[in-house]
């Protein structure tokens, strides 16, 4: 792949060693497109902020480099690689200047994909020609805005699936092309980049995003009967055949977890917190019945917009409902930031959270100190010891590398969709759509994750695992 | 010296040039005469001048043939306009990092992008 490089420099009039040290330092927030990194070594996390105003208009709001350290060299060097908004290599050099201060060079290097994303910003959209040579897979993913967190993983889980069906010959003798669409964590955008997959020939989509972004993608694709799977955790819900909800409901999650975790802390007043939309209410619905099946009992509840940054006032809230448990279904970038400020605020010294959505990638940005103890309850954790999970852990990290990010239930079930989706084209012989739709409403499989099944078009049967974060993953509860 | 994505980034700092590009993207290979016709408020002697700056920066390719001259989005555009941007966020990232720690030392011209460097 053909990569393009990027060169700034910059003259600073503090030395190298004061500039270096500024990296990842609290005390200069706005150091070097906002970088946010809480210890500077290899493998630590790592968001960059692009910057707004004139430019952020046409980045949209909330557009985050994510990556990890990958090198440094005190006073010299800080590499960076990321996986958002694109897949690429920041490099920073500092080199003392002649004056006494620094020459402070950053190289961006990006591949086609990167620079297909910043064409695309800039109003250049891919003109992808229908090609009927190929098998079309198109993912919806959120590259940008809150979602990008929990996401980043998503598209290298996909690009597995693609290389393991091509690797067995393709579909109906048609080697299988994945387009990757970027929603921006926006519906309306959503339903935009679903209608182009679905104009340059993809046969099915596949949807990592949120809740709001797929009923988006859902209106794109209504009169086509293009088969649109949302594999992630979600609410549920009816929908039209073709749209196949599967992933984990937050009424099993809550089921799966609250009898223990009351059990556990001796305490039983709950607090529900999510973001206000369909996902968080559909959640908070589902929480309260398991809680109430449970013997807890349901003290606040409080919805905030996608893309909250300061969760002050609702865990001033949550002090005055002396609820001493609290379920979270808020997401990506929002999940992060209500985590690390519950945990510097001391409320976790005295609650415990069950969070819906906290996976691996979440869990990272959260940081070790402040995830350690929540309580997750998902299908898949990246830990699994099955040999499917070793086998594909493996092939991932020798495909992207290291400093991948981890695999986690989210980005788990889009490889997974696409390999059961790649089994029902080839049972359906060509038949079309609507055969190929009626074999994904009974499909049965083992996984990396075990075994699943499907009956209908919103139902997938997996065993849930509870887990708690512990410094660098999860820790299963029952061993 | 000023690098080719520089250039393009400054043309197209200009709505009027960025309508431009947009409606020779959609449109192919058209007259100045055309542009004008689409782009709205525009006249024929400002067109020609926009042409002249979006061409000197390599955005947009010119034909003549007869009395008429053709233009035509060139081939490197939407490219040289994405580096451009890159451009522009590392360079604002640049700054905002000068005025966090206090420097007053201006910005130094920017290096020129190094387009497909290397192939891996």
């Amino acid at each position: 792949m053909q990569t393009t490089v990027a060169i700034v420099d910059q003259q600073l009039a503090a030395s190298p060693h004061e500039t270096f040290s500024l990296f990842g330092n609290g005390r200069q927030a706005g150091w070097l497109l906002d970088v946010e990194c809480d210890v500077v070594r290899p493998g630590a996390i790592v968001s960059l902020r692009l910057p707004g105003d004139e430019l952020g208009q046409q980045l949209g709001n909330g557009v985050h480099l994510l990556g990890r350290i990958a090198k440094y060299v005190p006073a010299q060097l800080i590499e960076i690689v990321h996986d958002q908004p694109w897949p690429g290599r920041l490099r920073l050099h500092f080199k003392p200047s002649p004056t006494g201060g620094t020459h402070l060079r950053v190289s961006a290097q990006l591949d086609e994909r990167g620079l297909a994303w910043l064409m695309d910003r800039r109003g250049w959209a891919p003109h992808t020609a229908v090609d009927d040579s190929v098998h079309r897979i198109g993912l919806l993913t959120s590259k940008s805005g809150p979602g990008a967190v929990f996401a980043v993983a998503c598209e290298y889980l996909a690009g597995l699936s693609v290389e393991e069906i091509n690797a067995e010959g393709g579909l109906n003798g048609k080697p299988v092309e994945l387009l990757v669409h970027d929603d921006a964590t926006d519906s309306a955008r959503a339903e935009l980049e679903a209608a182009r997959l679905v104009a340059t020939g993809c046969q099915a989509i596949i949807a990592s995003v949120t809740s709001a972004s797929f009923e988006g993608a859902q209106r794109a694709v209504r009169r086509t009967g293009t088969p649109l799977i949302y594999p992630l955790v979600n609410e549920g819900g009816h929908a039209d055949s073709h749209v196949l909800r599967w992933g984990e409901r937050p009424l099993d999650q809550v089921s799966a977890a609250a009898g223990r975790i009351m059990r556990d802390t001796d305490s039983r007043q709950w607090y529900l917190i999510g973001n206000d939309y369909s996902w968080s209410h559909g959640a908070h619905i589902a929480a309260a019945q398991a809680i109430g099946g449970a013997g807890g009992q349901l003290v606040g509840s409080r919805f905030t917009p996608l893309g909250t940054t300061d969760f002050g006032r609702v865990i001033d809230d949550i002090r005055r409902s002396n609820a001493s448990l609290i379920v979270s279904s808020l997401v990506g970038a929002d999940e992060v930031a209500f985590e690390r400020e519950a945990w510097s605020s001391g409320l976790r010294r005295h609650c415990e959270v069950l969070a819906l959505s906290m996976e691996e990638s979440t869990r990272e940005r959260v940081g070790d100190d402040a995830s350690a103890g929540i309580w997750t309850a998902f299908g898949y954790y990246e830990t699994f010891d099955g040999e499917i999970n070793k086998d594909l852990r493996q092939r991932y990290r020798h495909t992207y590398g290291h400093w991948a990010p981890p695999i986690s239930s989210l980005s788990e079930s889009v490889y997974e969709a696409i390999l059961l989706y790649a089994g029902a084209v080839r049972a359906s012989h060509g038949k079309g759509y609507a055969d190929v739709v009626r074999r994904l409403h009974q499909v049965r499989a083992v996984m990396p994750r075990g075994t699943v099944a499907t009956a209908g078009p919103t139902s997938m049967a997996q065993k849930l695992r509870v887990a708690r974060a512990i410094p660098g993953g999860f820790r299963l509860a029952d061993g | 010296m000023r690098s080719a994505a520089q250039e393009a980034f400054d043309a197209l700092a200009d709505p009027t040039r960025r309508a431009i590009l947009l409606h020779l993207a959609n449109r192919g290979e058209v007259t100045a005469g055309t542009i004008s016709e689409a782009v709205d408020g525009v006249g024929r002697t400002a067109v020609s001048s926009h042409l002249r700056v979006l061409r000197t920066c390599g955005l947009v390719n010119e034909r003549k043939q007869g009395r008429h001259r053709y233009y035509e989005l060139s081939a490197d555009g939407p490219v040289l306009d994405a580096l451009a941007f890159l451009h522009s966020i590392l360079r604002a990232g640049m700054e905002d990092a000068a005025a966090a720690v206090g420097d007053r030392v201006p910005v130094s011209p920017p290096e020129e992008p190094r387009a497909r460097e290397n192939a891996s």
